[in-house]
């Protein structure tokens, strides 16, 4: 077991390989009642063609059908996994992302039977035909929710305008449509593939002790057989290094009150794993926090102009194979608001060059930032991203932050901001005689 | 720790090497009316955002920012018969940052800042910032009906407290409210709540009590003139059943309930009640979501949750908009099936088991332990956790049933999509 210290935390993190290729990381938290823990497997919603396990050729399964298999995961022959956790006192959930699945627990009182109700319900697959039916029903009144959902449809039309030609434009749980093709053999091609423990991680974090954990998952993992792994075969279309595929601007309109707007900024250079992907991020975050954050010039200005308001808000996401940054809000002026966005986005060497002070500010705000962190299990265990930045943990994130230089910035803004990467996306309030008829 | 500052005004620290950080709040309570409920959102928002040190927002955020991204905040919410405007400001702990910055007394004397020296000139909010602040939280109010979930669940308590506009009205305000008050109006305002709100400062943390206790005395408050509010309300039982409804273009149905049930905060049948709401619809094992969600798939969301400061209980569920009567049947079988008796007390223990669950994991936020100082200070009481634990665990089925009698229906809102209607 590899033990790793962070002093200046007083944490310590705990890290191995089973022989069936599963990771296990702990970290415990002295004083806590909890503990937390994931299981997660490198699949997400835009895995949707692959080399089923067993096969030797590409296929192209409906969308949605990470998400679908981790609903159909909890349902079992003769009980269902939602129970067994409430048995044992512990609340359960799981989510699906672009790249990952999760299953996860939070528990103050029987760690044991928890954790082994986790790892068995994730590596016994259960599906039939009817099951499989009734499910669709579940999902399909999921996706209508989030199809009324004005942020929502905000936040996936700007990413139908950055990637028209790739999976990630499609919503995470499918569409009706789709997820109407799911069948039971294709969730256990899509499980055989890809929810095998080499392509799994088990985070541990909170109220445990580090050995006795890992005797009860050793004990549990050596009880079961897995298939030989293989690499898995995933397509991924290549989506164009100059950003001539980008749409750069659609509007639609729905029942809102109010404007919102998104301007987003597609990433053209693919970002190695390992610590450069953990230094990218944290350099675009101080990026944005010099351009936008509220310690900016450009924010003061932008707030007095009317042109934001507390709506506005800004995100990077970076995933294994792509990265994109969004700038939203809501508007009276919507166009007014990309503008404003865009301009600082071009001229983003007014706000970085020279400005040595205000990097030492924001630095210091998010030192700070990650010591909030520490205080949340939550936090420690989402951010750990295996496939992505190995095997750093939150801890491990003040010295990258410390070490940024002015040069490392203004290197990301170059490679990141460019204009043919640009693109907006509004949605505008209906007419008033179409939003509501009061009875 | 507690000490009373004046009369009305209490300090309480609580001393925890758990966190990483150190939290203040500092919580102005008034009796709820009508007439002060805008006035304490849009305070909240100058509040945040403007303070004469910190003249703009780009000063504030410096100044927080110098503190190690400190988090600064305002807000306000309705407690029963009483309103709450509360700022909460959380910060690094320095033996966690390789520095000897003194965090928490930088944090508590910039709260002092933002609370005795406002952003003022000739008796009144600075006008600019005040108009800014008056756009934005208009705006910030017309939005929440664009969240479908918020929107329903605010016309429910709307028609729930139909003869009393101080319980109906949302705390952040209305529209209209924003369009009278003046920021001379305001400043008066607020100088009448410096000197008759009773004051809470939580201070939780690896904090030294007495050089918090030094420098929250150096302020010198005075007396509180009023006695303490009241902490509950009791709602009006209709005893029949009222819904109201109204159609938008939407894909999801909404479909809310409000019962009358006159349980309040620790008191008789609380813990009882708390157990009737986890069987009802108040977890993954309860009633609502095993029946409608699961066996019966008429609903994506189906819960349920109780206002102990107001005596009732609601219901939330998402729905599709044809299944409207369906929904609404197999919810009362479900309060008729709790009053026959039809669970298990194997089901009992784990609903228990939950709740302990979910009040021992509460014992790791730092918010947790400030939100119940101010709660024991509003209802003057106070439970050890090991009291708690006992109490639920002594929960009966009986006793459950003897709440789930207690329940009346009385409002319901119905949110439907167009779709539906075609």
């Amino acid at each position: 077991m590899q033990v790793k210290k962070y002093e200046q935390f007083n944490e310590t993190c705990y890290q191995t390989k089973l022989p069936n290729g599963l990771t296990v990381t702990m970290l415990p938290k002295a004083g806590f009642h909890k503990t937390y823990a994931t299981f997660t497997t490198n699949y997400g919603s835009i895995d949707n063609t692959f080399v089923p396990a067993g096969s030797d050729e590409l296929h192209r399964f409906p969308d949605g059908i990470a998400h679908f298999l981790e609903h159909k995961m909890f349902e079992k022959a003769d009980h269902d996994a939602f129970q067994t956790f409430g048995e044992y006192g512990a609340s359960a959930n799981a989510f699906t992302s672009f790249t990952k699945t999760s299953y996860l627990f939070s528990a103050t009182r029987n760690l044991k039977e928890n954790l082994e109700t986790l790892l068995d319900f994730v590596q016994d697959p259960y599906f039939t035909a009817q099951t499989v039916d009734k499910e669709k029903g579940i999902i399909g009144q999921e996706i209508e929710m989030y199809d009324d959902d004005p942020s929502w449809r905000l936040y996936f039309g700007m990413i139908g305008n950055l990637y028209p030609n790739h999976p990630l434009q499609y919503d995470i749980a499918g569409t009706t449509q789709s997820i109407a093709k799911i069948t039971a053999e294709d969730l256990y091609a899509a499980y055989k593939t890809f929810y095998h423990p080499e392509n799994m991680t088990l985070f541990v974090v909170g109220k445990l002790d580090p050995d006795e954990v890992l005797g009860w998952i050793e004990a549990n993992q050596a009880n079961k057989t897995f298939a030989s792994f293989k690499p898995i075969e995933r397509k991924i279309p290549a989506t164009a290094e100059d950003g001539h595929d980008i749409i750069p601007y659609r509007v639609i309109d729905m029942p809102v009150n109010r404007a919102k707007s998104i301007v987003g900024v597609k990433g053209l250079t693919p970002i190695e794993s390992g610590m450069p992907a953990l230094k990218y991020r944290a350099a675009v975050n101080v990026l944005l926090e010099m351009l936008f954050g509220d310690t900016s010039k450009n924010y003061l200005r932008l707030y007095d102009e009317g042109v934001i308001d507390d709506t506005f808000g800004y995100d990077f996401e970076l995933q294994n194979g792509f990265n994109f940054l969004t700038f939203s809000g809501e508007s009276d002026d919507p166009a007014k608001f990309d503008a404003a966005i865009i301009e600082v986005i071009e001229h983003w060497q007014d706000a970085v060059d020279d400005q040595s002070e205000l990097l030492a500010l924001v630095k210091k705000e998010m030192i700070g930032r990650i010591v909030f962190m520490a205080n949340s299990l939550e936090a420690i265990a989402n951010r750990y991203d295996q496939q992505l930045f190995g095997s750093v943990t939150l801890f491990d994130e003040p010295d990258v932050i410390n070490q940024l230089t002015l040069a490392d910035v203004q290197a990301v803004a170059g490679q990141l901001l460019k204009s043919q990467a640009i693109s907006e996306y509004q949605i505008r309030p209906q007419p008033e005689e179409l939003k509501k008829s009061e009875n | 720790m507690q000490t009373q500052l004046a009369k009305g005004v209490q300090l309480t620290t609580v001393v925890s090497h758990q966190f990483k950080t150190n939290q203040i709040i500092v919580n102005f309570r008034a009796p709820l009316r009508r007439d002060i409920i805008t006035k304490r959102a849009l305070l909240s928002n100058l509040l945040e955002t403007s303070s004469a040190d910190y003249p703009d927002q780009r000063a504030l955020a410096n100044a927080l920012a110098k503190m190690y991204g400190a988090a600064y905040g305002a807000g306000v919410g309705r407690k029963g018969p009483t309103h709450n405007l509360r700022l909460a400001l959380t910060v690094a702990n320095e033996q966690y940052l390789a520095t000897d910055q003194p965090l928490t007394r930088e944090a508590t004397q910039f709260l002092q800042n933002v609370l005795f020296k406002p952003l003022v000139t000739n008796q009144q909010f600075d006008q600019p910032t005040f108009d800014r602040q008056v756009t934005n939280l208009k705006a910030a109010i017309q939005s929440v009906a664009d969240d479908k979930q918020y929107y329903a669940a605010q016309r429910l308590n709307a028609a729930l407290f139909k003869d009393d506009p101080a319980q109906q009205v949302p705390s952040y305000g209305t529209v209209a409210d924003l369009e009278t008050i003046t920021s001379k109006d305001l400043f008066t305002y607020y100088e009448s709540l410096l000197k008759d709100d009773q004051i809470d400062i939580i201070v939780v943390g690896d904090v030294d009590e007495a050089a918090v206790l030094a420098q929250w005395q150096a302020v010198h408050f005075t007396d509180r003139p009023t006695s303490r509010p009241k902490p509950f309300y009791r709602h009006r039982n209709t005893q029949h059943y009222v819904e109201t409804s109204e159609t938008q273009t939407l894909s999801q149905a909404k479909l809310n309930l409000g019962y009358d049930l006159p349980v309040f905060y620790r008191g008789e049948h609380y813990y009882a009640a708390l157990v009737f709401n986890e069987l009802f619809g108040g977890s993954p094992l309860s009633k609502l979501f095993m029946n409608v969600r699961e066996k019966a798939s008429l609903a994506y969301y189906a819960s349920s949750s109780l206002d102990t400061f107001r005596g009732v209980m609601k219901v939330q569920a998402g729905i599709d908009g044809a299944k409207h009567d369906q929904v609404l049947a197999i919810i009362a079988e479900q309060l008729t099936a709790i009053q026959n008796g039809d669970f298990t007390d194997e089901l009992i223990e784990q609903l228990k088991l939950g709740l302990i669950n979910d009040f021992e994991s509460s014992l790791d936020s730092q918010r947790t332990f400030a939100i119940q100082a101010l709660i024991d200070d509003l209802t003057q009481q106070n439970v050890t956790d090991a009291d708690w634990l006992q109490r639920i665990q002594a929960v009966t089925r009986e006793q459950i049933i003897e709440v789930s009698k207690m329940v009346t229906l009385n409002d319901g809102f119905f949110l439907s999509g167009a779709q539906a209607c075609k």
